[in-house]
């Protein structure tokens, strides 16, 4: 059956063999030609389209308004130049004469952006210098700040060829900043041997030994960054240039770092804490990648060091979310950390957006709420102090909003721009021989005698004796306000009008400003105004100022006074202080004390 | 029949099937469309310059990168770039520029590489992208910056997508590329832009740059424009250096007491650009302006001196410091001269116990503690003790000095600074209870154990476990809290753990752990508590007060709220009541 089969089948399998392979060899024909005939089209049809072009541009390459109009023609057809195209623009522009270039670049200089405008731009450049360096400078004057740097650098690079010499000659006559960009071009342009750094390192020229020494320290920097930023961070807080300068270098470290070391990272800012100024930006470029986490990072920091980041956090946080600030510490599990960062978020947010803070006071829990009105009313206290007193009644109403520590500060803050008004108000509305009155009159009538002390010490007088004052008296605060801003001869003559139990510290006060001026005579006339008993007093309190910084002006005053009793009694009690005779005086100094006192 | 005559087309149909399928696929294996020309077939070519051949361009491409970079003039360079990379695949520039990653740093080779970074990121920007990271990191900006301009011209969209993705500095970098390349975009386009991809602030700084060119050379104008501008500090830093340079290279630098004048009106002691501004008019010439600084006023000259006098330092340490003490200046502000001494301390440091007589007695001690801060950054602890030793016996009380900085290196290297501490101070001082909380924070158990070495008056041990309920770790806290030693009152450790117990919502745990102390040290326990709470919201207070076991001690707790009341003014009328209610009726 099979052989059978197999028999009448031969013929008809070698048909359909040779069927399949006619088939076969036709579809592969069919295809191939398909193939070829449709890319074929393809390529006409962009021939007609760059015939077509050609005829709306023609001889674009021979003169500088037809390769303007094309760089036009780009706009509208949104379209972009292939690379054969930029090859046969520079073919094309190598007929092009010294003036034509500059007509083109100039030109361009203004036209509006398209699609491989800058490419042609900076072909023209580097043609132009090449037949005038002078014209290509002047040429890049006429475009935009970062249009010109790129086209500055071109033309640099040109000078280079003319001898390292003339290069800097000729960018020493720019003026900042195109100078360094010209100085960095020439120096990155070659290649630094250690023998020609050196050799430029030594130059006379202190700016092309400054770029010099600069870029030999970028490479270092940038050397070092992907094997080990941690070390490359140390090197840039060693180095003799400005951390500002090195931003850039400093950011690419410290994301290597985080990398690395994540959150950790930021104990390389407490080094910088002390003296760089963009600490924060640094901390800010980390944060901002995880908030969140850098939250409950801070809580391992001990409360010296977690000022240092939380307040930038908060500051930017605040900004740019407050409401996912607050979300996060209220998730906080750590109580007290939590009190912590409520405390500096609302410190940030009164300080930055009072108003709005004092319209979502409610929202806040009770026990940060006051801190949130300090802030606000700190800042409000100066700019806008109706508004303050007009929220005052609906703020009240709110518990934990406003107790006495926030009308004091709104009171202080009040007195500083104005005095009288909120000497005004204190007067009026707060109780009399209250603590709060005289809290409040403390500051305010510093504030008031800086502008009016003569009628500042009046009320000073008819205010004191407040029951609920210590000592000094609010006279104290009259005098020392205007010590402080250097009125010394007004706080002088007010001095009579002192209240005679408090004139020992208040009379000490002046004294410590008059040794400063060397006017020991006046020190001394001013202990003959006091009561026997209370010059030991002035003298103690006078002596007790002057000890952490003026350890030899106190010896100058013991020797000058006169009574020997009373001067060994004084030494005395400075020898006494061990805790400030260990720590400010030297040894020398103490001898000469001791031999003030009497052998009794 | 009719299978026999079907049979014919079957064969050919399935044959004709196949073929056309292979012959596709072998068309395009032996007939590739190159990256290049499709591209171009999307643009619009320039010439039907028959001269300009395929295979000229196939010749062209054998040309190899060493042979470009030996071209010297830019635009033979350019010209050869574009034969090379003439019907090459994104993929094989790719491999061009891998190759010349692998180069030595020759002459032209950063320009060669940015032509061949554009032409890639002009067929896949993406691509190109991932070959910046592979570039050396001194080039990462530069190429950084042509790949997503070259993106931006023709999709600003998708390259500040992909910027949006980066981190800091590219990202920054890159929306400034974007943003500076579209210029074409109407204002609204670009501000649509940056807010879609969060760039707004590059957005203002480019805004802000574009005005900020045009005052350059009016100091006033551009400090003040700098200064309110929305832009991170170090580039106000920049701008303000540019503005000076500009200032020196144009004005008269006879006349610094004018600009210094200008500087202290417009600047705020806070806005420390200041300090970049008088520190480059110093350098030129810093004696002349020290003369005309002190011309200006008390304080002017208290803000702008330490900058002044450092150029002059830096230029000559000896002619400084000895003006100094030959003039008034400033004579009755100890502390501004303490900071000038300080400057020249720092500056000759290492040769400081030799010349530490320059310094006036009364400045050295103090003006020594600024110096030892300032040099703590660049001098490891024991170089810089050494030197401290030396200038201590020229009879400089140093003191002081030694604790603030034990103090300043604590918050760095608390283990090294107790460490130290233990050698430099005497037992007992009160340094070292700080140093110790330090160390706590980052090692109770070191901690306790050196302070249960201290003299037990200096309560060294209350200090370490102070410093873990400050961090809120009560258990920590707690678990050190026997080691306490006999001898001083543990009353406030024991209230900083109940008040930690109480914020944990464990009131019953705040009233047991009373009975650990004796009973005339519970009233105090308790009112310490309230003391928190009397700042804090007392209703988190009142079911502790309301459990305290005995009446005596809730009337007392709520008699000590009440008088804090009269100096916070934190409660409520009501909430004074309910306090008041817990006070016991006198007898009498």
């Amino acid at each position: 059956m099979s052989i059978l089969s197999s028999n009448t089948d031969s013929p008809r399998v070698l048909q359909i063999v040779v069927l399949v392979t006619v088939g076969l060899v036709l579809g592969l024909v069919l295809s191939i030609c398909s193939y070829l005939v449709f890319t074929e089209r393809g390529q006409s049809q962009q021939d007609t389209s760059l015939n077509n072009s050609s005829e709306s541009t023609p001889g674009f390459l021979f003169d500088v308004d037809s390769l303007l109009e094309q760089l036009t023609f780009k706009k509208t057809a949104r379209t972009d130049f292939s690379t054969s195209d930029l090859r046969k623009i520079s073919e094309g522009l190598q007929t092009f004469s010294t003036e034509e270039l500059f007509k083109a670049i100039s030109q361009s200089a203004s036209l509006p952006y398209t699609m491989g405008l800058h490419t042609v731009q900076e072909m023209l450049c580097e043609y132009l210098v090449e037949k005038s360096p002078t014209k290509a400078l002047e040429s890049v004057w006429l475009f935009e700040e970062h249009r010109r740097i790129v086209l500055l650098r071109i033309v640099a690079r040109h000078w280079v060829r003319q001898g390292l010499e003339e290069a800097v000659k000729i960018a020493t006559e720019l003026r900042q900043p195109y100078r360094e960009i010209a100085f960095d071009t020439v120096f990155a342009e070659l290649s630094l041997t250690d023998e020609r750094l050196s050799l430029h390192r030594s130059s006379k020229d202190a700016e092309v030994a400054a770029i010099v020494a600069r870029q030999t320290h970028e490479r270092k920097i940038y050397d070092t960054i992907s094997q080990d930023p941690s070390t490359a961070i140390d090197l840039l807080l060693s180095d003799d240039f400005e951390d500002f300068e090195q931003a850039d270098l400093f950011s690419q470290a410290f994301s290597e770092l985080f990398e690395l070391e994540g959150f950790d990272a930021i104990n390389k800012l407490n080094v910088m804490s002390y003296n760089s100024e963009f600490y924060d930006e640094l901390f800010i470029q980390i944060s901002a990648q995880d908030r969140v986490g850098m939250l409950g990072y801070l809580e391992g920091f001990s409360p010296s060091e977690r000022p240092l980041f939380m307040y930038p956090l908060m500051e930017h946080w605040v900004e740019d979310d407050v409401e996912s600030a607050l979300e996060a510490i209220r998730n906080l599990s750590n109580p007290t950390m939590r009190t912590y960062a409520y405390s500096t978020l609302v410190s940030v947010w009164g300080w930055t957006r009072p108003l709005e803070v004092l319209n979502r006071i409610q929202e806040l829990p009770r026990e940060h709420r006051s801190g949130a009105v300090n802030t606000a009313v700190d800042i409000l206290g100066t700019t806008n102090p109706d508004v303050v007193q007009s929220l005052f009644p609906s703020l009240k109403a709110i518990p934990g909003a406003i107790n006495d520590e926030n009308e004091r500060m709104f009171v202080y803050s009040w007195s500083t721009k104005f005095p009288r008004k909120a000497l005004e108000w204190v007067q009026e509305h707060v109780e009399l021989n209250s603590v709060q009155r005289s809290r409040m009159l403390n500051r305010v009538l510093g504030e008031y005698a800086l502008v009016q002390p003569i009628k500042a010490m009046e009320v000073a007088i008819t205010e004191d004796p407040n029951p609920a004052r210590g000592t000094l008296g609010l006279a104290f605060s009259v005098i020392d306000s205007l010590l402080q801003d250097e009125q010394i001869d007004t706080a002088i003559g007010l001095l009579d009008q002192v209240p005679t139990n408090t004139r020992a510290w208040v009379y000490a006060t002046v004294a410590e400003k008059l040794v400063l001026e060397d006017r020991f005579d006046e020190v001394i006339s001013l202990s003959e105004m006091l009561p026997a008993a209370d010059k030991i007093l002035y003298f103690r309190s006078v002596t007790v100022g002057l000890s952490s910084a003026n350890s030899s002006d106190v010896l100058t005053l013991v020797a000058n006074i006169a009574d020997a009793s009373l001067r060994s009694d004084l030494v005395n009690r400075i020898l006494s202080d061990e805790w400030t005779t260990d720590r400010h005086f030297t040894e020398e100094q103490l001898k000469d004390l001791k031999a003030f006192v009497s052998e009794q | 029949m009719k299978n026999e005559k079907r049979i014919p087309f079957l064969p050919i149909c399935a044959g004709l099937a196949v073929g056309i399928g292979a012959g596709v696929v072998a068309s395009f294996v032996l007939f590739p469309l190159n990256e290049d020309e499709q591209f171009s077939g999307a643009s619009t070519p320039l010439t039907d310059s028959t001269e300009l051949e395929i295979t000229d361009n196939r010749s062209n491409s054998t040309t190899d990168l060493a042979s470009v970079l030996k071209l010297d003039a830019a635009t033979d360079r350019r010209l050869a770039v574009y034969r090379l990379l003439e019907g090459l695949s994104g993929q094989e520039i790719a491999n061009i520029l891998r190759d010349s990653f692998k180069l030595d740093s020759s002459e032209h080779l950063h320009t060669v590489q940015t032509l061949l970074f554009a032409a890639l990121a002009h067929r896949d920007p993406e691509f190109s992208l991932e070959l910046v990271w592979e570039s050396a990191r001194a080039n990462r900006h530069d190429f950084l910056t042509i790949v997503i301009a070259e993106w931006a011209s023709s999709d600003p969209e998708a390259a500040m997508q992909f910027a949006s993705a980066l981190t800091e500095p590219w990202k920054s970098n890159a929306f400034r590329s974007v943003l500076q390349t579209r210029q074409d975009l109407s204002d609204a386009q670009q501000l649509d832009l940056a807010e879609s991809f969060g760039a707004t602030a590059i957005l203002d700084e480019l805004t802000f740059t574009a005005e900020f060119e045009e005052v350059l050379d009016e100091p006033q104008t551009a400090f003040e424009l700098v200064l309110k501008a929305n832009i991170p500090d170090f580039r106000k830093s920049e701008l303000v250096t540019l503005i000076t340079q500009r200032w020196i290279e144009r004005e008269d630098t006879d006349d610094f007491g004018s600009m210094l004048s200008l500087v202290y009106e417009q600047f705020s002691e806070e806005q420390y650009q200041w300090r970049v501004v008088v520190s480059a008019l110093a350098a030129t010439d810093p004696r002349l302006v020290w003369e005309q600084l002190l011309t200006l006023s008390l304080d002017a000259q208290k803000m702008l001196n330490d900058v002044v006098f450092k150029a002059w330092v830096k230029q000559d340490p000896i002619g400084a410091v000895s003006a100094l003490n030959d003039s008034n200046h400033m004579s009755t502000e100890s502390w501004e001269l303490n900071a000038l001494y300080a400057e020249w301390a720092t500056a000759v440091w290492h040769e400081l116990p030799q010349q530490i007589d320059l310094i006036p007695v009364d400045y050295r001690t103090n003006s020594l503690t600024i110096a030892v801060r300032n040099v703590a950054t660049r001098i490891g602890p024991n170089e810089l003790l050494k030197q401290l030793e030396e200038i201590q016996k020229k009879g400089v009380n140093t003191k002081s000095t030694l604790e603030r900085y034990l103090n300043g290196l604590s918050s760095l290297d608390p283990a090294a600074a107790v460490q130290l501490a233990s050698e430099y101070l005497e037992e007992g001082n009160y340094v070292i209870s700080s140093l110790l909380q330090d160390l706590a924070v980052v090692d109770a158990t070191k901690a306790m154990e050196i302070a249960l070495q201290q003299p037990v008056s200096g309560g060294a041990e209350q200090s370490v476990v102070q410093a873990l309920f400050s961090q809120g770790w009560l258990e920590q806290g707690l678990e050190l809290l026997p080691k306490v030693r006999k001898g001083t009152s543990a009353t406030n450790l024991y209230a900083s753990a109940g008040a930690l117990m109480i914020d944990n919502g464990r009131i019953s745990e705040a009233i047991e752990l009373a009975k650990k102390l004796s009973e005339e040290d519970r009233p105090e326990y308790f009112e310490r508590l309230a003391g928190r709470w009397a700042y804090k919201d007392i209703n988190a207070f009142l079911p502790v007060l309301s459990e305290i076991p005995s009446a005596e001690i809730q009337s007392r707790v709520a008699e000590y709220l009440l008088r804090m009341d009269v100096y916070t003014g934190n409660l409520t009328d009501d909430e004074i009541e309910t306090v008041r209610s817990f006070v016991q009726v006198s007898a009498d």
